[in-house]
């Protein structure tokens, strides 16, 4: 046994190479915004299986509320756009490593993500909800048991709101929200923690139903850590769309309400957004066309 | 008119009948698959046939382009494993072995999302899949090539020693050119391992062929259609491959 | 680097090792009945078992295991544990069968006909002649494919069983300390993938002729 051993010996050198390595952490502080200008190109990490937010139709286009928000920040930067996709799993570690710009998804703000990420301001206000096979109970109280099992994505912050809430919860976590639903189904899971304007989405397709609201969920745009420069052009940008009700009618477009919140600062735009592109900001002219492409249904043809 | 029933069983027996027996049998068995098929409902699934067949194209580029990059990184590895000084040898095959021994989905995890965190370079999906698919690739082919310097009677070499050849010489001029011929249908048969490994890059969002089936699933749900296009795409591939191989060898065993 | 979390989450490595190891053994256990089954079966001299096998070989190899374990998952809407099981052990017994029957072919053809030729029956000679020298032969290539079902046992995180690979992820999105977490879970796969190769090794020196 002595190759074994010699492996054995082999392994632990090649561990202990590696801790020596990975001593080296990424530290690129407030470059994001000059790094998106000088490649020309924004890369947005978004959710392929989320609608309406973010998701893939047949032919692989992106589409969603999130994807027409990419769009339209892409081009006011002057800049291609390259979507990456991201699950609840892998978008922080996407992110942190630099390989997007900005996490442009349903990602809500809590303390644990704050520690490594940033956020912009809320620019879509969600709830969590439970989905369930239509026919089952949707009152949020008859899933509060440790004998259902409770399915989301690896990741998910509501898995942790739930865990918060009913501690001997039993979850089955899956690695893309597809797959939960699939799942949820064929009976793998007795109800899903997901939001309201994906499940409403998800029950539109047929055999599924969901609960009342057992939290909210408000999201941002998600980005690294120590930005500012980045995340205040964002903040701005969302503003200016607010202003202009670009963002409303986008909200409106694929959600099929009204905005049920305010933008900016304790719902305050910040005044003076609008001098945004008057001094080195980046804020460039729409081309002919553009809105109205951007509000139809072949919005992912602007690409 | 003789005994007809003795005859109809030796005939029965002969070796060409009983190969026109199974393919008759085969025959009636796809024509009752290939009616399945036709009921099916295929009209939602039709107008995505590009963007699937862009998928398994994806699948074919990233199986041929990792065993074109694994096998430029193998023959180091395995020259170091056969041939190197002792701690080079003890340090190749503790590399083989434990890559080897890491499940290729870890191996796809570690070079998209921790080899950035430890390397600060930051990578595309594409690149990532192209990667590890590539180190898999590596670690298998050096295998492939060891084997390959082994098959070689050690006759060869001594004969060669005793003509006066150079250890140099003899290993270009008798043991590489023998060795070669030996591991090319390995070597291709290792394409049809890593046709099947891409599947595992669906995992970090590579739009291959798995993926582009399950994008199309989840848009329009069809499971059957798709996964059958699933199944004949990737069995159809992996089948061409083969075919080259017993084309080039017939009497190669396939075992990847 | 924070290596703490690893002690902090040791009650999940743990958990997800115990899965793997006792989905892997379960798998181990059903592809090598199933493998040798059919690897035996294609070694008879019946020219219908031969094509047979031969075509449950191929097929299966040709199809990548993920998926078939998503299609009895999600298309056949099987639960978890034996659409992974399933999928696991389909998967490598069509290997399984391609190294036993190249084992008991590897015998040399002369012992069959000399064994036939003093009048025992073919699975007499195969019992007592040909199984004893086989599976001394296919020790080596078992034991690779027995490290493969340890590794290809790591997909069936993607339908959420709570496997080695599976608790990685989850440190991960719970701590976001993913490079702790998959060095960790690597280096458990080894040292299984290591336990599996020694013990293989005792069993050969057991049997083994020298």
């Amino acid at each position: 046994m002595g190759a074994t051993r010699a492996l054995a010996r082999m392994a632990m050198a090649l561990a202990l190479a590696g801790v020596a390595m990975a001593s080296a952490e990424l530290a690129q502080a407030d470059q994001t915004l000059d790094t998106v200008l000088k490649r020309g190109k924004l890369i947005a990490g978004i959710t392929y299986d989320s609608p309406p937010s973010g998701y893939l139709d047949a032919q692989g286009n992106v589409l969603g509320y999130c994807a027409d928000v990419a769009r339209y920040i892409a081009k006011r930067l002057g800049v291609g756009l390259e979507f990456v996709q991201i699950t609840a799993s892998s978008r922080v570690p996407l992110l942190r490593t630099g390989r997007i710009d900005a996490e442009i998804a349903i990602t809500t703000p809590n303390k644990v993500r704050n520690e490594v990420v940033d956020f912009t301001f809320t620019y879509i206000s969600d709830n969590g909800v439970m989905l369930v096979r239509e026919g089952q109970s949707t009152k949020v109280e008859d899933y509060v048991s440790p004998s259902k099992v409770i399915g989301s994505t690896q990741g998910n912050g509501f898995v942790a709101g739930w865990k918060n809430l009913h501690a001997d919860a039993q979850f089955k976590l899956y690695p893309e929200e597809s797959s939960v639903v699939v799942a949820l189904k064929k009976g793998d899971v007795d109800a899903v923690l997901t939001n309201e304007f994906s499940a409403h989405r998800f029950a539109q397709s047929g055999g599924l139903a969901y609960t009342a609201a057992w939290t909210t969920s408000p999201d941002s745009i998600m980005i690294r850590q120590d930005e500012s420069k980045w995340r205040n052009w964002l903040n701005w940008a969302l503003q200016r769309m607010w202003l202009e009700g670009t963002l409303q009618k986008l909200y409106k477009k694929w959600y099929g309400v009204d905005v049920n919140f305010r933008m900016g600062d304790a719902g305050e735009i910040q005044s003076r957004v609008m001098e945004i592109g008057q001094t080195d900001d980046p804020w460039k002219d729409l081309p002919p066309g553009f809105f109205d492409a951007l509000l139809s249904d072949k919005s992912y043809t602007l690409q | 008119m003789t005994d007809q029933p003795v005859d109809l069983r030796r005939a029965m027996r002969s070796p060409r009948v009983k190969l026109l027996i199974w393919r008759i049998g085969c025959g009636v068995v796809l024509m009752l698959a290939l009616r399945a098929v036709l009921d099916l409902d295929w009209t939602s699934v039709a107008p995505s046939w590009l963007f699937l067949l862009t998928g398994l194209g994806r699948s074919w580029l990233l199986a041929i382009v990792a065993i074109t990059a694994g096998g430029l990184a193998a023959a180091p590895l395995a020259l170091a494993r056969v041939y190197g000084p002792p701690g080079i040898r003890q340090a190749a095959t503790a590399l083989i072995e434990c890559v080897r021994a890491t499940p290729e989905l870890m191996i796809v995890f570690w070079v998209y999302f921790t080899l950035p965190i430890v390397t600060g370079n930051q990578v595309t999906s594409w690149n990532a899949a192209l990667g590890s698919l590539s180190v898999i690739a590596a670690v298998y082919l050096a295998e492939v090539f060891r084997a390959g310097l082994y098959s070689v009677p050690r006759g060869q070499s001594e004969a060669s020693a005793a003509t006066g050849m150079s250890g140099f010489s003899t290993f270009l001029y008798v043991i590489l050119p023998q060795a070669v011929r030996n591991m090319v249908p390995a070597l291709i048969a290792q394409l049809v391992g890593l046709f099947k490994t891409t599947s595992l890059v669906y995992a970090i969002g590579v739009m291959e062929f798995f993926r582009s089936i399950t994008v199309t699933n989840n848009a329009v749900f069809a499971p059957y259609q798709l996964y059958l296009v699933l199944a004949l795409g990737y069995f159809l591939s992996c089948f061409a491959i083969t075919r080259i191989v017993r084309w080039y060898d017939p009497k190669y065993q396939l075992l990847e | 680097m924070d290596w703490h979390i690893l002690w902090q989450y040791r009650a999940a490595l743990w958990d997800g090792l115990v899965t793997t190891v006792w989905l892997s053994a379960l798998a181990i256990v059903g592809s090598t009945a199933v493998g040798v089954l059919v690897g035996c079966l294609g070694a008879t001299p019946s020219f219908y078992l031969r094509r047979l096998t031969a075509a449950y070989t191929e097929l299966l190899r040709n199809l990548p295991l993920l998926v078939k374990v998503f299609f009895f998952y999600f298309v056949l809407s099987m639960p978890t544990i034996p659409a992974a099981l399933l999928g696991l052990v389909l998967h490598q017994s069509a290997y399984i069968a391609d190294v036993t029957g190249a084992g008991i072919r590897s015998v040399a053809r002369g012992q069959l006909d000399a064994g036939l030729a003093l009048g025992h029956g073919y699975w007499q000679v195969f019992r007592y002649v040909i199984l004893p020298q086989a599976v001394r032969i296919v020790i080596p290539p078992m034991t690779t494919q027995y490290v493969a079902v340890i590794k290809n046992s790591s997909i069936v995180a993607l339908i959420a069983v709570q496997d080695l690979t599976y608790q990685t992820q989850q440190i991960n999105v719970e701590t976001f300390r993913g490079f702790e977490a998959a060095t960790a879970a690597t280096v458990l796969y080894v040292i299984v993938a290591l336990g599996i190769i020694g013990s293989m090794t005792l069993l050969q020196r057991r049997v083994g002729v020298r």
